[in-house]
């Protein structure tokens, strides 16, 4: 396999604070790698690591095959980085901005810039400082996709933006997905739902799975078991059915390891009464929702074997 | 280079207005210099190189400015790709950290360098001085304003955000140097004693310069913004250190290690002990004391020039008090007397009057010698002397009417302008004239009277931190007017063209200790009731 992006023990102390621990993750090149977390999780500092923003404490990253250590000058010709709170210089025009990116990127496509500026509307006399905020990081993401970078990393890059143009820059990246891989932090799941082929989740410094988009939705199935009588929940029911709750003889679990006919056999014989099963598939959301409760109820360590076994690394 | 010359030109883009402001005040200064100094000349006031005392206060003003203007541009185009911060728009760009540095620098070269460098040029040629003779002075100079105003500014910008935390960071260091330097100075010299050496230019420039390129270096190359502010906090304490211990003691034992005479004797004058009286209080723990002195065996053509002394006081064999170096400045071109001034702490001074005491005094000297000297004429018309500079006679109205009725122009002094430092240590003598410089019929020349007087030192420097290249030394004879107001109701004494005047320049041979000692020694008693009334 070969990884765009790759850490190993990927660790970011501030003081006493952890802010990262431990985190291993590869990201395929061609997939469009949606890191989520609530906020305060470790995505902007683990994106600052990638990109030699900050330094890692202990454990290592390659971007690109190039230690992030070592990320600077010309490597960042194949590197696009646009960040929700990233500072530009506010007396530049769209156009100065533009044109002052060119010599920089060998590689810079006119053709493709003009395309962006025209897909994105962007006003070319207009000063960066008198933009919106979705405007700024239309001529961001105009700027950065001009010159196809072979890595595109986003933090946050939607937060905050009015529908309408969230689907715009989708649009635009996903026009350069067959040539780039994309990897971008969101604390927004329904964002990146539509368009991530891999997810990774992060909670409180620690990368909890990480994993391709359909296989998450295969594997997580909301599971509503009706029995004859009054229904009684197994002394040691298996690790992968969360959020169990009985009412009356409905018993409703989520199901983190749906395999099909073996899942069912199990819960028949969890249930030997049950009348009726079954398997609806859930959104994103609920799926972190279920991931982020059972969490909340274990130590931050004991993220399970299996789902290190099941991600994408 | 390619990039190099895009961040620059994005750079000058976005500056015109900081480097127009910059170049404005510049080009003022370059032109109301020479019309300071010409008007300082017509006035007879002094003016030091940075204006400030003599009446260019325009000049002073914009001599200010001017650094002020360059901070600001050094500021504003380093925080322009600020290095501190993790959100700016450019670390993640290929931005090479050695090419952005060396289009800020290239930024700073262009209009920060080359127009002083011009301005230094113009106002040296309109000041009858020539450029090319002064190429070293000026590089040198360049070197001290990089190491005091430029170089700082840029180091402290690498390692803020905005500019508001620069000057929070500015006051800082300024008030963590003064704090320092205090309680520095507090404990280990007691508040009060002076060095014969004040320039230690040799140590804390390389410092600042050597700290100061390794806070950017680190700041550019490796983006080490916590290392760099340490280091930046860390030269104050250096530089006051340093201070504390090289511009005493040890200062003077290396800028003068060799013990011995040379031939000229140094003594008490007419073994005067017990002294007669020669203290002054100078402070309420300090007493100033003077013993009247006298030197011999000064070869012809030879100046020894008293830099400082320091007293030990012994009772028997035991060292009751060991001075620091204290400065001296006294000239002694032929065999004659001299004063050598100390002061000694007033609880030491009141335990040992009462007693003799043994008093060693080791004495720090400037052997010098005449080197040349250069005859001339007064005249209206500036003269060149060489080594020293352009000199220019003060001219006012004099005593006599001319044919037009007004009164006839008479010169009353000679102010000199040098390139870039004081000249060289010279003596100046020439003779006044007591009454007109053309007698009427009938009567005999009017008497003349000769006055001379020292200029300049002898620092080997080449040039003393300034923007302003021009030195602009008036030569205090001793009985020569410089006043204008004076002239009109006092004896007429003039300059009259075409009387001698000689220009002896003298050269550093060596520096030497001589240690004298002074046996059965009793310090004067004073007066305690005028001393309260102090």
């Amino acid at each position: 396999m070969n990884a765009t992006i790759h850490t190993h023990g990927l660790t970011k102390h501030f003081g006493r604070i952890a802010a990262l621990n431990g985190v291993d993750l590869d990201v395929e090149e061609g997939s469009i790698y949606a890191l989520v977390g609530a906020n305060g999780a470790g995505k902007t500092t683990f994106i600052k690591l990638l990109m030699n923003i900050l330094r890692p404490s202990a454990g290592e990253a390659t971007v690109l095959g190039i230690p992030s250590t070592r990320l600077a000058g010309k490597q960042f010709n194949r590197i696009a980085h646009v960040s929700e709170n990233q500072e530009m210089p506010g007396w530049m025009t769209v156009a100065t901005w533009m044109e002052y990116w060119r010599p920089f990127y060998p590689q810079w496509d006119r053709e493709l810039e003009q395309q962006l500026i025209n897909q994105f509307q962007l006003p070319l006399k207009r000063r960066l400082k008198d933009l919106s905020r979705g405007m700024r990081m239309k001529a961001a993401f105009a700027s950065s996709l001009a010159y196809r970078p072979a890595l595109i990393v986003l933090d946050e890059p939607f937060s905050g933006l009015d529908p309408l143009v969230r689907d715009e820059l989708i649009e635009g990246l996903l026009d350069r997905a067959s040539e780039s891989t994309i990897f971008l932090s969101s604390h927004d799941l329904a964002e990146i739902e539509s368009f991530a082929s891999h997810v990774g989740y992060l909670a409180e410094g620690q990368m909890l799975f990480s994993e391709e988009m359909s296989a998450l939705s295969n594997r997580f199935r909301d599971v509503t078991v009706t029995l004859d009588g009054p229904a009684s929940l197994p002394a040691n029911p298996p690790s992968d059915w969360l959020q169990l709750q009985v009412n009356g003889p409905v018993v409703h679990f989520v199901h983190s390891g749906y395999a099909g006919e073996p899942s069912e056999f199990a819960i028949h014989s969890a249930f030997p009464t049950a009348r009726s099963l079954s398997f609806d598939p859930m959104p994103l959301r609920s799926i972190f929702l279920a991931i982020a409760k059972r969490e909340r109820n274990q130590l931050p360590a004991a993220v399970s074997d299996e789902q290190q076994r099941r991600s994408v690394a | 280079m390619r990039q190099i010359l895009h961040i620059f030109e994005k750079d000058v883009r976005r500056f015109w207005l900081e480097i127009l402001i910059s170049l404005t005040i510049l080009v003022n200064f370059t032109w109301f210099g020479p019309k300071m100094w010409r008007q300082n000349l017509a006035l007879g006031a002094s003016l030091n190189r940075f204006g400030l005392y003599g009446p260019g206060l325009v000049e002073g003003l914009l001599v200010l400015l001017i650094p002020i203007s360059w901070w600001l541009l050094i500021a504003r185009v380093v925080h322009e790709e600020r290095l501190a911060g993790d959100r700016q728009f450019w670390i993640t760009r290929p931005y090479e950290w050695n090419k952005l540095l060396s289009a800020k620098v290239l930024l700073v070269a262009a209009f920060v360098y080359l127009p002083l460098a011009v301005a230094q040029w113009w106002l040296l040629v309109a000041a009858g001085l020539h450029p090319a003779n002064h190429i070293g002075a000026l590089l040198y100079d360049w070197m001290l304003l990089t190491a005091l105003p430029i170089l700082p500014i840029a180091a402290i910008a690498a390692v803020t955000q905005n500019m508001a935390r620069l000057v929070l960071t500015l006051l800082g260091v300024l008030m963590a140097t003064a704090a320092i330097g205090a309680i520095i100075i507090a404990l280990l010299q007691n508040g009060v004693m002076h060095s014969p050496i004040d320039d230690i230019t040799f140590l804390d420039v390389p410092l600042v310069l050597v700290d100061c390129s390794a806070v950017v270096l680190l700041a550019y190359a490796r983006r080490r913004i916590a290392m760099g502010r340490i280091l930046l906090f860390a030269l104050p304490v250096l530089l006051v250190v340093s201070q504390a211990f090289f511009s005493s003691n040890v200062m003077v034992n290396h800028e003068y290690p060799e013990i011995g005479s040379a031939g000229m004797q140094f003594s008490l004058k007419d073994n005067a002990l017990p002294l007669e009286s020669a203290h002054v209080a100078v402070s309420p723990r300090q007493l100033y004391i003077q013993i009247p002195m006298i030197a011999n065996g000064i070869a012809p053509g030879d100046l020894w020039v008293g830099k400082g002394v320091r007293v030990t006081i012994l009772a028997g064999r035991q060292t009751l008090w060991v001075s620091p170096w204290q400065e001296q400045s006294f000239y002694l071109p032929t065999n004659g007397d001299a004063t050598l001034g100390f002061n000694v702490d007033r609880a030491i001074f009141d335990r040992v009057q009462p007693e003799t005491v043994t008093l060693r005094l080791e004495i720090a000297f400037d052997q010098a010698h005449r080197e040349q000297v250069d005859a001339s004429r007064i005249s209206f018309q500036d003269g060149v002397i060489p080594g020293l500079g352009v000199c220019s006679s003060v001219i006012y109205p004099g005593p006599s009417v001319g044919d037009d009725g007004k009164p006839a122009p008479a010169i009353y002094g000679l102010t000199c302008r040098s390139a870039l430092r004081d000249p060289r240590l010279t003596y100046v003598e020439t003779a006044f004239t007591r009454g007109p410089c053309q007698p009427a019929p009938g009567n005999g020349p009017s008497p003349l009277e000769v006055q001379g007087a020292w200029i300049g030192n002898l620092e080997s420097e080449p040039a003393e931190i300034g923007i302003n290249p021009l030195k602009v030394v008036p030569i205090a004879f001793s009985g020569g007017w410089i006043n204008n107001s004076t002239a009109r109701f006092a004896e007429i004494k003039q300059l009259c063209p075409g009387a001698n005047i000689t220009f002896s320049r003298y050269g550093l041979v060596r520096q030497l200790r001589t240690e004298l000692t002074l046996e059965n020694f009793r310090f004067p008693g004073y007066d305690k009731r005028e001393d309260a009334g102090r």
